[in-house]
């Protein structure tokens, strides 16, 4: 079996400000900080399995519409 | 800025200031602001070492309620004020606290051991056999720690 690296990114931001929602309101429905949410943008900080799946609910979206692995 | 980096930056300048009043009350060298401070350990009476250790633990219960007390006061309107990046974070600056800890443990208990078989201090002013030696040691490792904890703290929410 081989492991290869990769790096997960998200659509967050662009999603985000279609709906024209602030950082501190898709926090406050995901259960997380607005600062978390920023760092998560940035890619900054690989949020957990948990969360990832709140953030695409939350945007009434499949996880794989939000998070991408390359 | 959230509850908990607050809390973090806070309780850092209060933890260097503790560090700061250990070194100035057990340790000589260099004159600062009419304080002593340096590498060369002062013997002190039993009864001054007690007034010490008490005087540093009183400090730091008082200052880091005072933090906590306020930081939490401060972020008491919020719909989330801790959530999992910020217990990774903790769970990080823990590990640098233990790293520090058993770091400066073994180099002292190393430094003992090699003074102990020279027959003279191996780092000349730094004796941890006495009663000073041994609550200076126990202290800086314990305050150290903290310190170490708070940076790795501060360091970790500017980083992540």
């Amino acid at each position: 079996m081989t492991t290869r690296k990769g790096k997960v990114s998200n659509r967050i931001r662009e999603l985000r400000t279609l709906r024209r929602w602030s950082q501190g309101e898709l926090a406050d429905a995901v259960g997380a900080t607005r600062q978390t949410i920023n760092a998560i943008e940035q890619e900054k900080y690989a949020p957990s399995l948990e969360l990832a799946f709140r953030i695409a609910r939350s945007f009434d979206l499949g996880f794989e519409e939000v998070w991408q692995f390359s | 800025m959230t509850e908990s980096e607050r809390y973090a930056w806070l309780s850092l300048l209060a933890w260097i200031g503790i560090m700061l009043f250990l070194m100035t009350r057990f340790t000589t060298g260099y004159e600062i602001m009419g304080n002593s401070i340096g590498f060369t350990i002062v013997e002190q009476s039993a009864g001054r070492l007690l007034g010490i250790y008490l005087g540093v633990m009183i400090f730091a219960i008082i200052a880091e309620g005072i933090i906590a007390g306020t930081t939490a006061a401060l972020g008491a309107g919020k719909a989330v004020g801790k959530d999992e990046r910020d217990l990774m974070i903790s769970r990080r600056a823990s590990l640098a606290s233990y790293g520090f800890m058993a770091l400066a443990l073994n180099l002292i208990v190393f430094h003992v051991l090699a003074s102990a078989t020279y027959g003279q201090p191996v780092i000349a002013g730094l004796d941890f056999t006495s009663s000073t030696g041994i609550a200076f040691a126990i202290l800086f490792v314990l305050v150290g720690a903290e310190v170490v904890n708070r940076a790795a703290l501060v360091w970790n929410y500017r980083r992540t």
